[in-house]
């Protein structure tokens, strides 16, 4: 069922793409979506959905990406010495998909003044991974892990991994 | 100048064009590399956003829109992670954060491990 | 809106010209690298101001195409750095 939701909106996509509903578009757009389709490889999905949590993400994405642009604006026509204070906090996040490490370490990334520069998964598979996080601004390490456990939560609400039971208190 | 699509057209293009030029400023003006990714990726981006969402307001045709919105959805999409590939590689080929910083932990990490690398060598040499 | 993209156009040509100098002065590839992001970023400004006067759907094409390459340069640099240093 979801494949043929999926054909189906590449063709949608491509008809867009070409801008007028023809015959030859049609065509064309059934060979070139059928080959696709033949092409990718069909992995099972590791994680499920849930709309609203992913709405509510993608909208505090955005939002912090104006932000973050409006706190370089202000670093850059008014630098201060704490506002160039930089550092590298390390922050273990506390679930242990990496699918999850890698949304965070997105969201991060467009945090106002915080940039992911590297991440350490430990070998045993119980441990969750840990994120190293370069701040521009940084005045207080405890600030910047919570607002990563804050976004953590965020994800986790968005996104479910399967395979990796989600705890009560990471979630809450 | 005469609808309203054309003003916000207009006003959105110039908001996005200083911050490409507050960005490009801001290069200059930063003592470090990791604060130079900062100041030019994230402004880049919202520009980039901006000016082409400019541009989709003021292109008719269904066409050329879904081209700008694709082009809008990938810049949003992949600009976090070519950041962060690069502050990765800067911090890889040794650039350190400049004077004064706080605390490096990710350097301390780096040193712990190969400490732990060595002793472990050493142990399964000798 | 002739006059906007007037302004737009010299915005991006000051902007351009201050990170081909940040380019060409910097001492490593790193941020040689930023700095080549940033002027992809501008080209696709321009770009995009471009659409924005002649309204021509053609240009759209080529924005998208730009901004693929760029995130795909801009990896690939990165990946290279950090096997063979600075």
């Amino acid at each position: 069922m979801s494949r043929i939701v999926g054909i189906l909106l590449m063709l949608a996509a491509w008809l867009a793409l070409w801008g007028e509903i023809s015959i030859v578009n049609v065509v064309t757009g059934i060979i070139v979506v059928a080959l696709l389709s033949l092409l990718v490889r069909r992995t099972d999905r590791v994680y499920t959905i849930k709309p609203i949590g992913l709405i509510k993400l993608l909208a505090i994405f955005v939002w912090r990406l104006i932000t973050s642009s409006a706190a370089v604006v202000l670093t850059v026509v008014a630098p201060t010495p704490e506002r160039l204070r930089s550092g590298v906090v390390a922050i273990e996040l506390s679930h242990r998909s990496p699918l999850v490490a890698a949304i965070v370490a997105d969201a991060i990334s467009l945090t106002p003044g915080t940039l992911t520069l590297d991440s350490r998964y430990p070998d045993e598979g119980d441990t969750p991974p840990t994120l190293f996080v370069h701040v521009l601004g940084l005045d207080d390490p405890e600030k910047i892990r919570d607002d990563v456990r804050y976004l953590e939560g965020l994800v986790l609400s968005a996104i479910v991994p399967n395979g990796h039971p989600v705890s009560e208190e990471v979630v809450s | 100048m005469s609808t309203f699509v054309d003003v916000v057209a207009a006003a959105l293009m110039l908001i996005g064009c200083s911050l490409a030029l507050i960005a490009a400023v801001g290069m200059f003006r930063m003592p470090d590399t990791y604060s130079r990714i900062h100041v030019a990726t994230k402004p880049a981006t919202l520009a980039v956003v901006c000016t082409v969402g400019a541009a989709v307001l003021l292109v008719p045709g269904p066409a050329a829109s879904t081209k700008l919105l694709l082009a809008v959805a990938l810049q949003f999409w992949t600009a976090p992670v070519a950041s962060h590939m690069l502050g990765r590689a800067a911090h890889a080929s040794g650039q350190r954060p400049e004077e004064p910083w706080v605390l490096d932990e990710l350097a301390d990490a780096e040193a712990a491990d190969t400490i732990a690398a060595t002793d472990a060598a050493d142990e399964s040499a000798g | 809106m002739t006059t906007v993209a007037w302004i737009c156009g010299v915005m991006l040509a000051i902007a351009g010209l201050l990170t081909t100098v940040h380019v060409i002065r910097s001492r490593n590839l790193a941020d040689r690298a930023i700095g080549i992001d940033m002027l992809v970023a501008i080209v696709l400004n321009g770009l995009a101001v471009g659409i924005a006067v002649t309204v021509d759907p053609l240009t759209a094409a080529l924005v998208l195409i730009i901004g693929l390459l760029a995130f795909l340069g801009s990896v690939t640099i990165a990946r290279y750095i950090e096997e063979r240093g600075p």
